[in-house]
């Protein structure tokens, strides 16, 4: 029987089926859970103390995306090797190549999941944020989370952190197609994130995504509301060039 | 008809090194073309070459009569696959595994079920892949090659890691998938089963073919021993000096080495000219295993 030649949208759903009990995955919301319930465990132990000058909200998100600034780019990278890791430890190359779709179609529908799973992960971020102030204000009514609304500074920073991830995540996804290798696709990400810590304040500190997620939360700690800035648009440059690299990566290999 | 495989002279090499050296393979439609070779010969570099994964220099791969590279989408279509070990996501179960293939081809309810019925693995559909055993991972490669019911199936080692009646299963498959019109590729290191199975042959050595047609043709032309049981054996002799072959008495039965079946045919034909009665004939090899190595060592 000769069958219909697969469409984009089955694709995706292919690939989405194929990610199932991939536990790392899970971390896309166990991960900001975690941070936001350590952080309302501090608050409840009065182990941090709130600011009168700041906005509550303020206050809590400080904590929380002091963790995210670090943690979202290696989980970026995680998430790259991840799904590239699938196909490589099961030879799935070579079936998914010789499918009848094109082979962009398997590509770009992981570049899709992978950006999926990213934003999807910022707004479980965004959500956990919203009930834990909900939940402190329910147990401990002194912090005002109800008489104070959630800063535009946080929706500002959860988007631009997403923004400046697609650079990162599309760094390591081309790393992980080529190398199949998680200290180099993923062990690469926490050297050049130290890196970008250490030279955040450099002149040319704008082309280096490495540093945007630590820029983006000092620029949420001095209040900044820009939603797009130079760095957003380089960053997305940079994902334009090595998706588009590891599209090109993919369609070209022999696969041996 | 224009064979359903066809390959042009074609040539691959892995950075300096030739792998594949003028290689004209013909897959009449139909058949079930036994791919053989010794290690490194360059068996699956050829089933690679014929599915796309790896890109010759020149357009030399048709299949279906359509050039490989501007026809792909069209060709896989009808095409399904088994190279070397099976693709199967091991985090995933049996029927998960074609479940993705389902949601990229939907192709009835059942479909699912049926082929893991035909591959023997309705037992172990819910079990995840991680836990199969070899053979049951090549099975589902197998079930994953049929799903969509190709017109050609490509199998490179299909049997390997089954167990004897897992390798019976799969060749009465195969025989059955022939008899519905289904052409199959197949490389395999048993050739045994290439002999039970198989109607067409290719040999390759270091990237060369070195036989290619019928499996009857090379087995008829092959040297073999005819053993005659006879009224007059001495008679027999005679004979055999005269067609200039060689044989060997033992008590009835004279034992003759044969060159071919043409030479053959003229030997027997003497014999019943000169009214000597046959009683018996056998015939002894040699196996494919036999031609195998004859041809591969020249």
């Amino acid at each position: 029987m000769i069958i219909r030649r697969l469409s984009f949208w089955r694709v995706i759903r292919g690939e989405i089926l194929k990610t199932r009990r991939t536990r790392g995955l899970l971390l896309a919301i166990l991960g900001p859970l975690a941070v936001t319930g350590i952080v309302v465990a501090l608050y409840i132990d009065n182990a941090v103390k709130a600011d009168p000058d700041v906005s509550p909200w303020m206050g809590f998100s400080r904590q929380v995306f002091n963790f995210y600034f670090f943690l979202y780019p290696l989980f970026a990278a995680l998430l790259g090797f991840m799904l590239s890791n699938i196909e490589h430890k099961n030879g799935g190359f070579k079936h998914i190549f010789t499918l009848p779709a094109p082979k962009s179609y398997f590509y770009f529908s992981k570049v899709m999941i992978l950006l999926g799973w990213l934003g999807l992960s910022l707004l479980c971020a965004l959500a956990f944020l919203v009930i834990a102030g909900g939940a402190l204000h329910a147990f401990i009514p002194d912090y005002a989370f109800a008489q104070n609304a959630l800063p535009t500074s946080v929706y500002v920073f959860l988007f631009r952190l997403f923004v400046s991830l697609i650079s990162i995540v599309a760094i390591h996804f081309f790393l992980s197609l080529y190398f199949d290798n998680f200290i180099v696709a993923v062990g690469s990400a926490v050297f050049l994130l130290v890196f970008g810590m250490v030279a955040v304040n450099h002149e040319s500190a704008w082309l280096i995504p490495y540093t945007y997620p630590l820029q983006h939360f000092m620029g949420f700690m001095a209040g900044d509301t820009t939603w797009v800035d130079q760095r957003s648009w380089v960053s997305l440059g940079y994902g334009l060039v090595f998706f588009t690299a590891g599209y090109w990566l993919v369609s070209r290999k022999n696969i041996k | 008809m224009a064979p359903l495989i066809e390959t042009r002279s074609l040539s691959f090499s892995f950075g300096l090194t030739p792998i594949i050296k003028d290689l004209s393979l013909e897959v009449p439609a139909g058949s079930i073309y036994g791919f053989l070779g010794p290690n490194g010969a360059g068996k699956s570099t050829t089933i690679k070459l014929l599915l796309g994964l790896l890109r010759p220099r020149d357009q030399r791969v048709f299949l279906f009569a359509h050039e490989l590279n501007r026809h792909r989408i069209s060709i896989l279509r009808r095409t399904g696959n088994l190279i070397e070990s099976p693709a199967v996501y091991g985090h995933l179960t049996a029927r998960e595994n074609l479940r993705f293939l389902e949601v990229l081809v939907p192709f009835g309810k059942n479909r699912i079920d049926e082929v893991l019925e035909l591959v023997g693995l309705s037992h172990a559909a819910d079990k995840k892949v991680k836990q199969f055993s070899m053979g049951m991972k090549q099975r589902l490669g197998i079930a994953k090659a049929l799903y969509h019911d190709p017109e050609l199936l490509i199998l490179d080692e299909p049997v390997s890691g089954l167990d004897p009646q897992g390798i019976r299963e799969m060749r009465k498959l195969f025989l059955r998938l022939k008899d519905e019109g289904k052409t199959l590729f197949v490389s395999s290191h048993l050739l045994d089963e290439i002999e039970k199975t198989c109607t067409h042959l290719g040999v390759i050595k270091e990237g060369r073919l070195v036989y290619q047609g019928l499996l009857t043709d090379l087995q008829a032309s092959t040297r073999r021993v005819v053993h005659l049981k006879t009224n007059n054996p001495e008679g027999v002799f005679a004979i055999a000096v005269d067609h200039k072959c060689s044989y060997r008495k033992n008590e009835a039965t004279v034992s003759v080495d044969i060159e071919n079946d043409d030479a053959f045919n003229k030997l027997l034909q003497a014999i019943v000219q000169a009214n000597i009665k046959v009683f018996d004939i056998e015939r002894e090899g040699p196996s494919l295993e036999e031609i195998f190595i004859d041809l591969t060592n020249t």
